[in-house]
């Protein structure tokens, strides 16, 4: 599949139904800003740059499909430019635990990945949060 | 257990308003928690920043690097954001800038982000940023001892993802 460009993603938002927004400190500054509330409760954001470039990192532009779009596959992405069409993902299971977190509750904590991986993205947090507020 | 009185008897609110500079003090200057009550239901603790610092300093950030032609990009997985530029310094400028855009966004809208299920876990490390933004030291807490220019980054190329 292609790598995006920065209006690729910029059209993904407005296709999607995000809201644009300016940065917290209300910059303008040289991105586009989005934001979408999932029917979980789950908060996406992502930026888009002013610039025409394409993300060229196939790396970056997984966990920008995947983290920042809250998407399933990379097909959605293109799917959604493709119809116009919003991810149908409202009525879908809660987004899964973070890979960055898997990762915490493995190396830090000492979990088994068959448990951290078996954990919901609720019981995860919580297993990080006791982890960190103990005292060592 | 409920029903027992707690070794460090809370402040009443009203009372911390009439010697607010006493109180700061204690919290600050001599690095003791004060719990503060209002109405028997509200309850807080005023920590002084090097206490909160202390309280996070097991919690790091893992920034992952990611080079492409005419630019390069610091992704940190711990809020899902990432910096852009045409090198190494200046991606690592605009993840500040991105972190400390975050930080903003989760605490003014702190009622969502928290019970949001892909952003409750970052909380600690909203304090950890919030801590060393407040303390200067923004950019040394979130790469740690990683190298801040290509060519660094070249020599330590090993450590770099």
């Amino acid at each position: 599949m292609p790598q995006p460009t920065f209006d690729d993603i910029r059209r993904f938002c407005e296709i999607d139904g995000w809201s644009k927004k300016e940065s917290a400190r209300g910059k303008t500054g040289d991105h586009d800003r989005y934001v979408k509330r999932l029917g979980d409760g789950s908060i996406v954001r992502t930026k888009a740059s002013h610039s025409k470039d394409q993300i060229g990192d196939p790396r970056l532009w997984h966990r920008i499909w995947k983290e920042q779009l809250g998407l399933e596959s990379e097909e959605q992405f293109w799917a959604a430019l493709r119809t116009s069409v919003p991810v149908e993902r409202e009525a879908k299971a809660p987004k899964g635990t973070p890979d960055w977190l898997i990762r915490r509750l493995i190396h830090q904590v000492g979990l088994t990945e068959e448990v951290a991986l078996s954990l919901s993205p609720e019981e995860a947090a919580a297993r990080w949060e006791r982890f960190i507020s103990a005292p060592r | 257990m409920g029903d027992q009185e707690p070794a460090v008897k809370p402040l009443n609110l009203s009372d911390v308003r009439d010697r607010i500079s006493e109180v700061f003090t204690d919290a600050v200057v001599r690095h003791r928690p004060v719990p503060i009550a209002r109405g028997g239901k509200d309850l807080g603790v005023l920590l002084g920043l090097e206490e909160i610092v202390r309280l996070v300093e097991g919690i790091s950030f893992e920034p992952e690097v990611f080079k492409e032609d005419g630019a390069v990009n610091v992704w940190l997985p711990e809020f899902q954001v990432y910096g852009r530029g045409k090198d190494l310094a200046a991606a690592r400028l605009d993840l500040l800038d991105e972190v400390r855009d975050y930080v903003l966004e989760y605490l003014e809208e702190i009622d969502s982000y928290r019970a949001a299920p892909n952003r409750r876990a970052h909380f600690p490390h909203v304090i950890k940023a919030l801590a060393a933004d407040l303390s200067g030291h923004l950019d040394s807490i979130i790469f740690a001892d990683r190298p801040t220019t290509q060519a660094e980054e070249g020599l330590a190329a090993a450590h770099v993802r």
